[in-house]
């Protein structure tokens, strides 16, 4: 097991690499650049756009940039100019060289936001808490739900809840996230009253710092009700389907006659081998969960990855792009390594090796 | 009876008179929540120095003041004391003759949120940080002086003593007054300042105070910081200018345009600034609501490309001369442009793209532009004087009824009139104004290839290749902002290498001098300045260079239970510290 960890995890710096070149490349070839986007305006002089264009280090070649945030520029020394573009000199009349302030992200230097000139990393860590809660919970929820509801509707083949699911699986698939949201906010927040419409804290909380447990899960239902649809109707699909072969297996009717009880052929011999599938969805969930839900997040002003990302790409914010792209693609690599593992630990029939 | 009645008197005052004062105890009122729908999703450092989008600048401006304040009453710049005017330090201010150097004078009672006086350090600290480069000031070119590009920019700050301070320029101009003390003032000790020529004022990034900016001057100070859900600040008790009734402002991150507003309409937030507009009917008809609409500072249009696509130039060359533009084959001609001003219903644009919520432009100049003339009116709409026009500009109808080159100035011979007209794909509002155009023109015998793009697209297209026909986009005036439209119609500004503003080619050697001469008159007294920008604005309806569309009005609504809400045009807040919030 553990040299089959250290194998997949070597395996991964390469594939992480060309994932770093593949996406810087795209985001610089994308139309438009950082500074139009943050200078334009009836005011700006082509002085500023220049001036911006030096500050972010847009105007190198793409590949010295890529080079610059692999590996930094402390390394190298520049001409110090002051900020009218004059050169600074000592006291002998020398022009003062100095280093550059970036560290590179191999030495764990994500670079600074072209936007809000905050660490890119602090901008998409800060998020980790809000978006795991949310993802988290939902995964949770929908893992609950769907295996429940998919193993019932199995055992109950054909009868009303089986067709019941079946169609709520549907609807769940097919009903659009932002409508779902919407509706839901203004049924239970605007309408009814019943809960709050949307952000992850009271308001009072902001000034106060004061929230309960109560106020907490108030503001979770209808974020965690939304996104769980999704996981609820994939997973009692799959669930339903993986249960119904297992029973039909003879090893099941072999257990059946030999007058076991039905929880202890379900949990005893059943359940193991109904559960791989979703071990294998379960692994590349976590990516999915660490990425944040975009729509969700907005409906509901949660402050998540995913908007966060979403709002870097739309203003080609390269630093915090790229930042992303390495935490979802490490985190898809570790999902899915994870997944390998939970399938081996389930099914004692496969080898890592 | 008579010593009952002054025992219940007695009782009554002493009940009351706490209750009096209790009303006017900081942070006493409730706080005030606003929603965000900046469209960032993150704050930014809020060092006001750093950063200056829209949602930041909400916050900051409640935090740290500039040199000289802004009037909601003048709509330009006002004084400490003056009315509807906050956060302002400067209470004088002088110009010399020349014009090269003004002199201003700042209150001597203001303290920072630490006790720390005010004074002129703290103001040539910010100035110098935002020259220096070194801090990433979106501001940098805009203030400075930089010798090849922008000369009209602020040379030096020179401390004369603790509260006074000149700014000194290289060239005289009206422009001064903002460059002069326009600018954010931060606590130079922060960063233990010490006057020295040599600071590093790079010390001033990565800082912890870019995500927790104390201490401040302000009615609010800084409270706590949820990065993509809000930022809260509490009342100050050092504010000088009067008690901070309410205890803070909670400025909540919103960015779904339909949740802001119901969440408005529900109480949640109870002010709001700017919501969406099909939604105002509903803010306005609501009960528990005061409303107030006012017109306001972003415009769109249709910027026309007078020169040749296929050969875009720059407007000037490296020794200043004008370069020959080419002439667009349609636009190119004059007669045309006007033809396609009167060709636009701009009234059923309003309906149609902005609900009504919307006042027509008659040319470059906003409603609320203290330089805009009041008898000029907008070109009206008159379809039959456009197909007349186009009849005599060479362009009448063909036998499948659309329009073609029949001895026009420019085109080929048989050159229908079709042209490409592009706006930025996801904006709906001039997504609607692109359909609402190509509707009106196909009446005419025009065909309009109505196209939304990617933003960044459209931008290489227009401001980055000049190789477009038309576009929509908009513009956003600052506050308080110079008339001065040299940025968007001057020849040197005609630079597709630098993506600069006059996309569209235009080029009037009569604009350009009259520009030129408001911009630098002599003691640059408004009304002498206003009557130069009406003529200007007569020349650039006259030219078309672009069609004018028009302004989308504002509407700032509070909730009822906010008491002392009085909005002015653009400023909203500027007695946000006066105001009670039951609770």
């Amino acid at each position: 097991m553990s040299q089959f960890i250290l194998r997949r995890l070597i395996q991964a710096i390469p594939t992480l690499f060309g994932i770093t070149v593949l996406t810087y490349a795209i985001i610089v070839a994308a139309p438009g650049d950082p500074v139009s986007t943050l200078t334009f305006g009836p005011r700006t002089t082509k002085a500023q756009r220049v001036a911006m264009a030096a500050q972010l280090g847009t105007n190198d070649p793409v590949y010295k940039q890529y080079i610059r945030w692999l590996i930094g520029n402390d390394w190298q020394k520049f001409p110090k100019v002051d900020g009218r573009g004059n050169p600074v000199l000592d006291s002998n009349g020398e022009q003062i060289m100095e280093r550059g302030t970036q560290k590179g992200i191999l030495r764990g230097d994500f670079g600074t936001s072209f936007v809000t000139k905050r660490p890119a990393l602090e901008l998409i860590v800060e998020k980790f808490p809000a978006t795991a809660e949310l993802g988290g919970l939902s995964l949770a929820v929908g893992v609950i739900l769907g295996v429940s509801i998919g193993v019932l509707a199995a055992v109950q083949r054909g009868g009303v809840f089986d067709n019941l699911t079946r169609v709520m699986a549907v609807i769940f698939s097919a009903v659009p996230v932002f409508w779902l949201g919407l509706t839901l906010l203004l049924i239970f927040g605007s309408w009814l009253g019943w809960l709050p419409m949307g952000g992850r804290y009271p308001t009072n909380y902001f000034l106060t710092g004061e929230v309960t447990l109560a106020d907490r899960i108030e503001h979770l239902i209808l974020p965690v009700a939304v996104l769980s649809t999704g996981w609820i109707a994939i997973l009692s699909r799959f669930m339903r389907a993986s249960t119904l072969d297992v029973l039909s297996q003879d090893y099941v009717r072999t257990a059946q006659a030999k007058g076991l009880a039905y929880h202890q052929i379900w949990f005893v011999h059943a359940a193991r081998n109904a559960l791989i599938p979703i071990a294998t969805i379960l692994g590349p969930a976590i990516p999915g969960i660490i990425g944040g839900a975009l729509i969700t997040e907005t409906i509901f002003s949660w402050p998540g990855v995913g908007r966060t990302t979403y709002s870097a790409v739309l203003t080609q914010d390269y630093p915090v792009i790229m930042c992303a792209v390495i935490m979802v693609s490490l985190t898809t690599i570790i999902g899915y390594l994870l997944s390998d593992i939970l399938y081996a630990l389930i099914d004692p029939r496969i080898r890592l090796s | 009876m008579k010593r009952t009645a002054i025992f219940v008197i007695v009782i009554l005052a002493t009940m009351l008179a706490p209750m009096t004062a209790l009303a006017q105890e900081p942070g006493s009122g409730g706080p005030v929540i606003e929603g965000n729908f900046g469209g960032s999703v993150n704050f930014g450092a809020m060092n006001p120095l750093r950063n200056n989008d829209t949602a930041t600048n909400r916050i900051t401006g409640l935090m740290f003041p500039t040199v000289i304040g802004a009037s909601g009453i003048t709509q330009t710049y006002g004084l400490v004391g003056d009315e509807a005017v906050y956060g302002a330090l400067a209470t004088e201010y002088s110009v010399s003759e020349d014009g090269l150097v003004y002199t201003f004078k700042i209150r001597e009672d203001a303290v920072w949120t630490d006790g720390t006086p005010i004074t002129t350090k703290d103001i040539k600290f910010s100035f110098d940080a935002i020259a220096s480069g070194a801090i990433d000031a979106p501001l940098y070119g805009y203030f400075n002086y930089v010798a090849d590009g922008n000369p009209t920019g602020v040379k030096e700050i020179r401390i004369i003593d603790d509260y006074t301070y000149e700014a000194v320029f290289e060239v005289a101009a009206c422009t001064a007054l903002g460059l002069a003390a326009g600018f954010p003032v931060v606590p130079s000790h922060v960063w233990n300042y010490d006057g020295s020529p040599d600071f590093d004022f790079s010390v001033m990034k990565d800082h912890p105070f870019d995500s927790n900016p104390s201490p401040a001057f302000g009615p609010f100070e800084f409270a706590s910081f949820n990065p993509g859900e809000a930022v809260a600040v509490k009342a100050t008790t050092t504010w000088p200018d009067g008690v901070v009734i309410p205890s803070g402002f909670i400025y909540r991150d919103v960015p779904d345009q339909t949740v802001l507003a119901e969440q408005f309409l529900a109480g949640e937030t109870n002010f709001i600034d700017g919501p969406p507009v099909q939604r105002r009917p509903d803010i306005r008809a609501a009960a528990n609501v005061v409303a107030v609409d006012m017109p306001g500072n972003s415009w769109d249009y249709v910027g026309l490309n007078l020169a040749d696509p296929e050969n875009p130039q720059p407007g000037r060359d490296e020794n200043g001369n004008p370069i020959d533009q080419g002439h667009h084959p349609i636009f190119g001609d004059v007669r045309v442009r006007r033809a396609l001003q009167h060709a636009i219903n701009v009234e059923d644009i309003v309906s149609g793209a902005v609900f009504g919520e919307g006042s027509v432009m008659a040319s470059s100049q906003i409603p609320t532009s203290w330089a805009k003339d009041p008898n000029l009116a907008p070109i009206p709409y008159d379809p039959e004087l456009a197909a007349q026009m186009l009849d005599e500009a060479g362009w009448p109808l063909g036998p499948d009824g659309v329009r073609i080159c029949q001895g026009c100035l420019y085109a080929e011979e048989g050159t229908p009139f079709e042209f490409e007209l592009i706006t930025n794909q996801g904006n709906t509002r001039r997504e609607a104004i692109g359909q609402i155009i190509q509707d009106q023109l196909y009446d005419l015998g025009i065909n309009v290839d109505f196209q939304a793009i990617d933003w960044q697209t459209l931008l290489d297209q227009t401001f980055g290749a000049q190789t477009f026909d038309a576009y929509i986009i908009g513009w956003r005036q600052g506050f308080p902002d110079d008339p001065d439209q040299i940025q968007l119609f001057g020849s040197a500004n005609d630079d597709p290498a630098n993506q600069s503003s006059n996309a569209v080619s235009y080029y009037n050697p009569r604009f350009e001098e009259l520009s030129l001469q408001a911009a630098t008159l002599p003691g640059c007294d408004p009304a002498e300045r206003a009557k130069i920008y009406y003529e200007i604005e007569k020349i650039l309806q006259d030219d078309q260079p672009y069609l004018w569309l028009f302004v989308q009005n504002t509407m700032y609504a509070a909730s009822s239970e906010v008491v002392g809400f009085a909005p002015y045009p653009n400023v909203p807040l500027w007695n946000v510290h006066t105001w009670t919030i039951a609770q």
